[in-house]
């Protein structure tokens, strides 16, 4: 099983990291896609596209709008056709996989995240420095190394068995596990924090955040919602401060006429 | 060739087509602090090598503006990258235009571009596209795969293109009229509310923290969060980014933050508050 690991693994990788990193979402990592191709680096494209098909309608619902991932579609369906081919069982072996899969791909998705976080002291340092070619080489090569983790992850599955997965998570204890799906939480506050402190100027802007803040709290309106609101308060802001300058402007002028 | 590329001089526009490949690039290193800032910086780096040709200290702190956080649609991101290019040029030219101007307007844009890109790749194409794929694919055919794809990419590829010439033509008229109108820092000013309105909206929608603990009071069971919900809902992450706030103002390194929440969680999770 390893030369199959190493193909469907390869798969894998080249559709995931184009999917996530290198070319602006084609989604070509999503079961429909990925079916076919490990069916056909396996020598049955049939029932590649077959269960390719079925896993796709399990995670059709499972939309991945913003941040929020809430199934690895990818990892699932993978996993899920290559054992369906390689052991000659039928597709609903496929989704009692891929579901089960997709879910813990959420965790190892998050562990990515959070394992590039860990290189933003290097990228900053090239920034400070303007070092951009260093900067550009290490956007690939950060982008690729932590891409493939997952690949070598379904490349265990395929090649020593599922067994082997529940193994490794096994001996991860399963504070560690939430842990990082905490830190996933808690992270954005850092970035957003730096964008705060860039933002906030005179005093009073704080309660434009808060009213951010509120309107998605209490009404749970999504951003664009937000977003036309806070343009027409803006708007306001800007008409009242342009007629203010326009009046400052003319009692200057009504002044110099006094004076001279 | 567009005809809203005519009349800008021939590196610009190689600068531009770069910024379109490289946009591609956007979610590399997408991470949990800075989500798509890494690769925002990348696209956008050929352009501000063309604007600070001559000025190594311009560029730093150009980089260092657009490697912030950002996160919107990738498949209409060169909008954003767009806007946030033909400001850049006026700072590059201007010494009285304020830098910071950029990062409200960037901040500004990414809600609404999200909603959009969103609405229409991930809900309209995506479903359309597994619709007909998912038909075609339980027949036994190939093209589901195919048509799947081409149904989302073309029209990615073509609208990421005339998107990131339109908005940068446009926001280079845009920003010289404001200019000459005397209202670009009252602009810049309406720009900044509306980003602090959305990094608040994006506090409460990506900022999350509950804890589990609950105490045995004289028998009756009594959870910490509701209490917490009770006051407000999203109290606890919104106390979290104001001592976020608060320690980045008193100097304190990004980074440390950054580990210290990761060790946080993991020591929170491990004894039970988190």
């Amino acid at each position: 099983m390893l030369l199959e690991g190493l193909l469907v693994a390869l798969v894998y990788y080249v559709c995931d990291l184009l999917s996530l990193a290198w070319c602006a979402n084609p989604m070509i990592n999503r079961p429909i896609v990925l079916g076919p191709l490990v069916g056909l680096v396996l020598g049955n494209l049939e029932v590649g596209i077959q269960v390719g098909a079925s896993v796709e309608l399990v995670f059709l619902g499972v939309a991945s709008i913003g941040s929020t991932m809430p199934a690895n579609a990818a990892l699932g369906g993978t996993i899920a056709a290559a054992f369906v081919i390689l052991t000659n069982s039928n597709v609903e072996v496929a989704l009692a996989l891929a579901v089960p899969i997709g879910t813990l791909g959420v965790f190892t998705n998050e562990l990515r995240k959070i394992i590039t976080a860990s290189f933003l002291p290097m990228f900053d340092k090239y920034v400070e420095t303007g070092n951009v070619k260093a900067y550009d080489r290490s956007i690939i090569w950060v982008s690729a190394l932590v891409q493939s983790f997952q690949a070598i992850l379904v490349f265990l599955c395929i090649a020593f068995g599922t067994e082997y997965i529940d193994l490794i998570l096994n001996t991860i204890p399963d504070p560690i596990i939430d842990g990082m799906t905490v830190a996933g939480g808690l992270l954005p506050a850092v970035g957003l924090g730096i964008m705060s402190v860039m933002l906030l100027g005179k005093k009073g802007s704080f309660l434009y955040y808060l009213l951010g803040f509120a309107l998605v709290i209490f009404f749970n309106i999504s951003t664009t919602a937000v977003a036309i609101i806070a343009f027409i308060i803006a708007g306001v802001e800007l008409y009242r401060d342009m007629d203010l300058q326009a009046m400052i402007e003319k009692n200057k002028s009504k002044e110099e006429d006094f004076f001279s | 060739m567009n005809k809203n590329l005519v009349g800008y001089p021939k590196e610009e526009v190689a600068a531009l087509k770069k910024m379109y490949w490289r946009s591609n690039f956007l979610e590399s290193c997408f991470n949990p602090v800075r989500l798509q800032g890494l690769g925002f910086g990348f696209a956008i780096i050929p352009m501000l090598e063309y604007y600070y040709k001559d000025d190594p200290e311009g560029l730093k702190a150009a980089l260092a503006r657009h490697t912030q956080f950002f996160n919107t649609c990738p498949n209409v991101a060169t909008f954003n990258l767009g806007i946030a290019a033909a400001m850049e040029k006026e700072v590059s030219l201007n010494k009285d235009f304020d830098a910071a101007s950029v990062n409200s307007v960037k901040t500004a844009l990414l809600g609404p571009t999200a909603g959009i890109g969103d609405a229409i790749f991930w809900v309209v194409l995506r479903t359309l596209a597994s619709g007909i794929g998912i038909s075609l694919a339980n027949q036994g055919s190939i093209l589901g795969a195919i048509i799947f794809v081409l149904i989302i990419n073309v029209p990615s590829f073509i609208a990421r293109w005339y998107l990131e010439i339109t908005s940068y033509s446009a926001g280079i008229k845009l920003v010289k009229k404001m200019d000459q109108g005397g209202i670009i820092t009252l602009v810049s000013k309406a720009a900044s509310i509306i980003g602090l309105i959305m990094i608040g909206a994006m506090v409460a929608s990506n900022v999350k923290l509950t804890t589990p603990l609950s105490f045995d009071i004289g028998g009756v069971p009594f959870e910490l969060q509701s209490a917490f919900d009770m006051i407000m809902p999203g109290f606890l992450p919104l106390m979290l980014s104001l001592l976020v706030i608060y320690l980045l103002r008193k100097n304190v390194k990004a980074n440390w933050l950054i580990l210290g929440l990761i060790v946080i969680a993991i020591c929170g999770s491990v004894i039970g508050i988190l």
